[in-house]
């Protein structure tokens, strides 16, 4: 039996590591990555805004893997024959499956606006950003555009490293997608004190410039820029998969609970699949690296046999920007809403911490906190946990 | 339940015996040992005095409060705070956040406390002395109260006893006051 | 056998920071705040909170983490760096902030140094000190009796 993984990002290399843990023979496990080694996208702004070597993104488990026997194939995967069940390399060369696993990742979604093609235009998402950001020195003129978490983060390391940073949001709050209003106001309020230029409510209209970047027109002004980071969110990298017939919903592959795609034998996790969500049971699609780790496991655990589906994911979120500690556990408001259903929430505050819980049928289903201070205390394993005995 | 249940001890009726903290780690585990005890008694011999140190089941329990995992819940019935242990995580915040250092931990560093028993605390049983009182708390207050009332007048008759032929009259007239006083904050109080 | 615990005694703690820099130096060989994995938290003067591992069981941080990075081992909770891919989900719900961000965003947990802990070792006060479980309570309740003592002696009684 024959494993073939194609991706070598965290859902890629953590299928492999469970594999290799639950006893699969590591020769038989193949990762096709276009990117070796392994790295770890949650470090990129650490690795920037301290100034470190690239050494300090990489995963480290893949060196035990690689002494374990494990085969790696440093290319692109280029086509999928599943009648034959054999995998296509760019190169010509091909490869035999019994099982695949799809872990091919996401792509940043660039927004279509005119002037995205301009020099200096970039994203915030993989090695090849991080090395080019690494090279800036001086005083540049840097705009973010989005500001959820990898555009927050991205803008406070870019700040710390001497640039002159301005956030852009389409929303009217900042970190839409992780926290609910009174929290992102105190946030954004924060974040200012401390010299970050936030326009939020604020639509990117025009990258000015001639071959080069110049400005950013956004709601009508014009702001000088030398650089543009675009963190405008993640679309799923399934190009590979089109055409094959695994089913798909939106360009997002769609698994089951045991992680297995429409298609018997072939799996997929990751920034290119859908996930479920504990609490409603419903496909969300969730680009965390948490989220890939966990299918990967589920898959492992399929695919040597002994049958495992998963029960969904509790979203735990944790991130420090400029000295704010965001916490988030299980749904937000907002998110809570989209998936149908009709919460509450109540909110605590204090000088240097907010903290709001959500609240569905006088049950909580969400936890959200934002701090100020150097001394973390909160009540988000208490919320896991009645989520984890209450849903499941 | 109309009224809450309360255990109190004595301090006054308690010699230092022990037996309370036996009694309560046999009827936990089954086995001697004062450390598995939720009642302890310490003892100081410069001033012959023994205190026993145990929950009080606190109206706003401070360990409750505290405990990240919300896993300190008041029982209605028996009027205890009790640990739910599918939730605690061991992290021993209610040790250091209850005041009367009132829990203790396993070798396995598992959080215990008084959980009344249920209901019928063995302690209550097993002193020799009645130094433990269990039930409503107006019943317990009243006994406790009532024991050091009469410890006050003891000492006030003692003290007459003891003073000179010559002075006893005045003495006396004075324990009576005293007395007098205690009948009328007694009243007062309404106890 | 019987798990020793580190018990803390916050109102001995004057924040010479010692602990922060044995730990530190045990750990990374430097002496860097960022590197230890005890840290003394001060607010106005006052020591208000020290925030290290408490060694949960069950742990809450081992609970969540996706990625077989964090595991008890001998009744420590111990993270393997080289598992480690900064999810910070562990982070999210640690009740005490014990888990913190370190160089290149690794991050840094108390492992209890294996066994000998190297804050215990040059603690002045005695304010860390490495325990039997069972031992906290005597501790506690020592300074509770006092307490009661001390007044019993004011008021006269016994
Ligand atoms: C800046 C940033 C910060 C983040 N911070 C966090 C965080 O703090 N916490 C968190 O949980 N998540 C975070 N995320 C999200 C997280 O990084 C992703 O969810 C995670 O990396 C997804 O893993 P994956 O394996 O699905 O995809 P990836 O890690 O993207 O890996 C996919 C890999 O597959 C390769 N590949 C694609 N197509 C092919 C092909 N045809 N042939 C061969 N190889 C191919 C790609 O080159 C890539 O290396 C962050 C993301 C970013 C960008
Ligand atoms: S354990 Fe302590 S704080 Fe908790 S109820 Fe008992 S005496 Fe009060
Ligand atoms: S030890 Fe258990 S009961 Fe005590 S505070 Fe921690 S979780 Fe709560
Ligand atoms: S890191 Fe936090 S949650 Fe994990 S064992 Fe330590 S105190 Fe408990
Ligand atoms: S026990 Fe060891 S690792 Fe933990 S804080 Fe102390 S010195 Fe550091």
């Amino acid at each position: 039996m024959k494993t073939v993984i194609i991706g070598g990002g965290i859902g890629g290399i953590y299928t492999a590591y469970y594999l290799v843990k639950y006893g699969y023979t590591p020769n038989d496990i193949t990762v096709i990555a276009a990117e070796w080694p392994p790295y770890s996208k949650h470090r990129l702004a650490e690795v920037l805004s301290e100034k470190l070597s690239i050494d300090y993104t990489y995963i480290g488990i893949y060196n035990l893997l690689l002494d374990k026997g494990i085969n790696v194939i440093h290319g692109v995967a280029d086509k999928i024959d599943i009648t034959e069940k054999k995998v296509l390399l760019k190169g010509g060369s091909e490869i035999i499956y019994d099982n695949l696993v799809i872990t091919t990742g996401g792509k940043p979604f660039i927004p279509p606006i005119k002037g995205v093609n301009l020099d200096n235009n970039m994203t915030f998402y993989d090695i090849k950003d991080l090395k080019k950001l690494m090279k800036i020195r001086g005083p540049l003129r840097i705009a973010v555009i989005g500001a959820g978490l990898v555009g927050l983060t991205a803008a406070s390391a870019l700040k710390r490293i001497g640039a002159s940073v301005t956030v852009y949001e389409l929303m009217e709050d900042i970190l839409p997608g992780v926290i609910d209003k009174p929290l992102s106001s105190r946030l954004k309020d924060y974040l200012v004190g401390k010299g970050l230029r936030i326009y939020t409510g604020t639509r990117v209209e025009e990258i000015i410039g001639d071959h080069r970047v110049k400005g950013v027109k956004a709601s009508g002004r014009i702001d000088p820029a030398d650089i543009v980071v675009f963190a405008t969110g993640v679309r799923p990298n399934t190009g590979l998969i089109k055409d094959i017939g695994i089913e798909t919903v939106r360009g997002v592959i769609k698994i089951d609970r045991t992680g297995m795609t429409s298609i018997k034998n072939i799996y997929a996790a990751g920034d290119c699949a859908l996930s479920h969500d504990l609490i409603t049971g419903k496909e969300v699609y969730r680009p965390l690296g948490f989220v890939a780790a966990h299918y990967a496991r589920i898959i492992a655990r399929n695919i040597i046999g002994t049958k495992k589906e998963t029960r969904g994911i509790v979203p735990t979120i944790y991130e420090n920007i400029g000295g704010a500690h965001i916490v988030r556990v299980g749904l937000s408001l907002k998110e809570a809403e989209s998936l149908g259903l009709t919460p509450s929430i109540r909110c605590e505050e204090t000088i240097d911490q907010i903290s709001c819980t959500v609240v569905e049928d006088g049950a909580p289903i969400g936890y959200e906190a934002v701090g100020f201070n150097e001394r973390i205390r909160n009540k988000a394993w208490q919320v896991y946990y009645d989520i984890h005995t209450l849903y499941s | 339940m109309a009224h809450r249940y309360i255990l109190a001890v004595d301090y006054e009726k308690c010699t230092g015996c022990h037996l309370c903290e036996l009694a309560c780690s046999i009827k936990h585990y089954g086995v001697v040992n004062p450390y598995l005890s939720r009642i302890t008694i310490i003892t100081k011999p410069e001033i012959q005095a023994s205190t026993p140190v145990y929950c009080l089941q606190c109206n706003d329990a401070m360990c409750a409060r505290a405990c990240p995992a919300n896993a300190i819940y008041f029982d209605d019935k028996t009027g205890a705070w009790l640990i739910d242990y599918n939730k605690c995580i061991g992290c021993r915040e209610c040790v250091y956040a209850c005041p009367f250092g009132a829990i203790s931990l396993t070798v396995k560093a598992e959080p215990i406390k008084c959980d009344l028993c249920g209901g019928d605390p063995e302690c209550v049983k097993v002193c020799p002395h009645g130094a433990i009182f269990y039930g409503p708390e107006y019943e317990v207050v009243r006994k406790l109260k009532k024991g050091k009332a009469v410890g006050i007048v003891y000492e006030v008759l003692e003290k007459g006893i003891e003073v000179p032929a010559g002075n006893r009259v005045k003495e006396a007239e004075e324990a009576v006051k005293t007395l007098y006083r205690i009948w009328e904050e007694r009243k007062k109080l309404n106890i | 056998m019987d798990k020793y615990i580190l018990d803390i005694d916050i109102e001995k703690c004057n924040a010479c920071m010692r602990c922060v820099f044995a730990c530190s130096l045990a750990r990374s060989g430097v002496i860097d705040e960022r590197q230890a994995m005890i840290k003394i938290i001060v607010e106005k003067g006052i020591v208000i909170d020290i925030a290290v591992c408490r060694h949960c069981d069950p742990a809450p941080c081992v609970n969540v983490c996706e990625f077989d990075a964090l595991r008890v081992e001998d009744g420590r909770v111990v993270l393997d760096q080289s598992r480690c891919t900064t999810c910070k989900a562990c982070i999210s719900v640690c009740p005490f902030g014990a888990i913190r961000e370190s160089y290149g965003g690794e991050l840094v947990k108390c492992d209890l140094c294996g066994g000998d802990p190297a804050c215990v070792r040059v603690c002045p006060t005695g304010a860390i000190k490495y325990v039997p479980a069972h031992m906290v309570r005597t501790r506690r309740i020592s300074s509770v009796a006092k307490t009661i003592y001390e007044y019993l002696e004011k008021i006269g009684g016994r």
